[in-house]
């Protein structure tokens, strides 16, 4: 740092080169932090355990053509029969997938003087007593489902269930206290429709990832005989789901009253229903990565042009005494001061724009730390970049300071 | 103070094999003023480099305060270059970014003084060379002369025992060149060893001895070129 005053007042003399390296570093810092802060956030969100086993989880849904078909008898064939499939684990019915972006929503009051705007949202997935094995969810309280307490929903029998068993999470919204085991909650204001609350597990997501409530969810013994689509949640053993999703497709394409409409792995899905997101991850990363390149580049461009123009001058540093190691020094000083010019005004930048990008489309607030590394990031890429230039630089020897040209 | 052996210089490429000095022998005494001519390709410039450490002879023993110098490493070399050199040189080199007093100031850094002794020695220094008010100037805002003053400035600044000039007036017209050579004289005066490369015979004959140099090699002293300049002093002997 012995050089920093002459360094800094040499800078002041050469403005143009300095002042667009800089400002390319600002605006790097200020891109930089909220498209990592974006990435984080979406990766977040995409990490999210979902609850289920994933990856020996498959749906399957299937739409029926034939109103003549007994839909409820259907059910109990299908279900039997890929129940039967070697590697299959368990299998359900449901009328949605967690993160499938489709789903259903219901609210709960767990108090029948409660009103419309008291009550707590959720995500309901409509199972029968496979359910919670099909999901791979875990029973912390209470019991399962028994077959005498499903239920069916139809235009023509709409029978509406008496029990439930809810995650944690949702059984921590309706009752704080914690035991909620076997409480009555409503399924509409003013105490209709009650429900009895027989078990808890531990965390399911529902069906829409941008909830707020994605961790409310519930199972209830009922099936959906609405518009003919049948779907099913099928678990493997691990390993087996691809043999598994074919079995049980050529199962359900055996029947000619009815088209298979999807047959997905639930990896599959999530990446679907993350699609937009895996996009701006890739998108943002794509964007850091030239963004940086382009600033290392710059920074390498103007060290580089400033080492050919000041040979002479380097040599005559050499020639006064100047060691290798201190011409070196001197351009690793002169980027830390342009590059730290830069990140000042990045740094405001990078505020700016997160409070733009934060009012304009609710990606949040940028934590502070994210500053200071984004800046030691950009200090060290300024460094490193100017090191080969700096090394370059050194190696002018000091006898061209008696060289005329 | 100087004192170089059978040194001899070849620069090498793939076709041709250049000899800048063969075996030369020279021998300078401390507090002298050696004014060195020769004819351009001579070796004058390579002499000075080696002189100065600013590149190695291929052959020879070159001895420096009583110090072998020949085989030291780039750092040792920076070192002395720092620490016993003062450079003067004919395009006065200085750095065009940097006004006077950060001129005078950068083989002092280098050396690692304290700013505060820093501070004096610019001062003292541009106050010698006449330009003590003018420590903000750019090299831009000067004359020929003045830069030659200030870059006498930076060679003195940091006491050197040995100051190397290299054609120190051969930018400037006769004026200035007359009152850059006072003073150098002044500072040989003072104790300071001088070397000197010229061109200019009326300057070689004011220096203590006048050694040429030709294809390399250090001749025997020269007579003085110029009628009207004073014979050289009788402690002007060349040792060549």
């Amino acid at each position: 740092m012995k050089d920093i005053g002459p360094i800094f007042r040499s800078l002041l003399r050469n403005k143009l080169g300095v002042i667009l390296i800089a400002l390319q570093i600002a605006l790097t810092l200020a891109i930089v932090t909220n498209a990592a802060f974006i990435i984080s956030e979406r990766s977040a969100d995409i990490a999210r355990p979902s609850g289920l086993d994933e990856s020996n989880t498959a749906m399957f849904i299937t739409n029926l053509f034939d109103s003549n078909v007994d839909q409820r008898q259907l059910y109990r064939d299908d279900l039997e029969a890929i129940r039967a499939i070697p590697g299959v684990l368990a299998a359900a019915p449901t009328q949605s997938m967690p993160i499938s972006g489709s789903g259903w929503g219901e609210d709960l009051y767990s108090n029948p003087e409660m009103q419309s705007n008291e009550s707590v949202n959720f995500g309901k997935f409509m199972v029968d007593e496979h359910g919670l094995e099909a999901f791979d969810l875990e029973l912390v309280a209470g019991r399962n489902f028994t077959p005498d307490e499903m239920v069916t929903r139809s235009f023509e029998a709409m029978e509406l269930p008496k029990v439930l068993i809810v995650s944690q999470a949702l059984a921590d919204s309706l009752f704080p206290d914690g035991d909620a085991v076997n409480k009555t909650v409503w399924d509409e204001p003013n105490g209709e429709q009650p429900m009895q609350i027989i078990g808890i597990y531990d965390h399911m997501q529902n069906a829409w990832p941008t909830s707020e409530n994605v961790n409310r969810t519930a199972l209830t013994p009922e099936i959906s005989l609405f518009g003919g689509q049948m779907m099913y949640v099928v678990r493997a053993e691990p390993g087996q789901l691809d043999q598994v999703m074919q079995a049980a497709e050529a199962y359900l394409s055996k029947n000619r009253s009815r088209i298979v409409e999807i047959v997905r792995s639930y990896p599959e899905q999530k990446s679907r229903t993350y699609s937009r997101d895996i996009a701006m991850v890739k998108l943002l990363s794509g964007v850091i990565v030239i963004l940086t390149g382009v600033t290392g580049l710059g920074i390498i461009g103007l060290a580089w042009f400033s080492v050919t123009q000041r040979r002479k001058q380097i040599g005559t540093r050499r020639a006064l005494g100047a060691t290798r190691g201190d011409i070196v020094r001197y351009f690793m000083v002169e980027n830390w001061l342009i590059t730290s010019a830069g990140l000042a005004v990045g740094l405001v930048g990078a505020v700016g724009l997160n409070w733009f990008l934060d009012t304009q489309y609710e990606v949040g607030r940028v934590p502070l730390w994210y500053l200071p590394v984004g800046m030691a990031a950009l200090w060290l890429l300024g460094q490193l970049a100017v090191l080969l230039p700096a090394r370059r630089a050194a190696n002018i020897p000091p006898a061209l300071a008696t060289r005329s040209v | 103070m100087l004192k170089m052996s059978n040194i001899s210089k070849i620069y090498r490429t793939e076709l041709v094999e250049t000899h800048a000095l063969r075996e030369l022998d020279l021998h300078v005494e401390e507090g002298e003023f050696v004014a060195v001519t020769g004819p351009s390709g001579s070796g004058k410039t390579t002499f000075l480099n080696i002189a100065g450490l600013l590149e190695s002879s291929t052959s020879g023993l070159y001895e420096l305060d009583g110090v072998d110098v020949s085989q030291l490493n780039d750092r040792k070399r920076s070192r002395i270059r720092n620490e016993k050199v003062g450079f003067i040189f004919q395009s006065f080199n200085l750095i065009p970014d940097l006004n006077l007093a950060d001129n005078v100031d950068v083989p002092l850094r280098y050396r690692g003084w304290s700013g505060a002794e820093r501070r004096k020695a610019v001062g003292d220094m541009l106050d010698l060379v006449g330009l003590g008010s003018r420590q903000n100037y750019l090299p831009s805002q000067l004359s020929g002369g003045q830069q030659q003053r200030v870059a006498i400035a930076r060679a003195l600044a940091g006491k050197p025992r040995f100051l190397l000039a290299d054609e120190p007036t051969g930018n400037l017209d006769s004026e200035m060149a007359g009152a850059v050579m006072k003073l150098l004289e002044d500072i040989n005066a003072e104790g300071t060893t001088i070397v000197m490369v010229t061109h200019d015979p009326d300057l070689a004959n004011r220096a203590d001895r006048n050694i040429h140099i030709l294809d390399g090699r250090a001749s025997d002293v020269i007579p003085a070129i110029s009628p009207n300049v004073t014979p050289l002093p009788e402690r002007g002997v060349a040792r060549v």
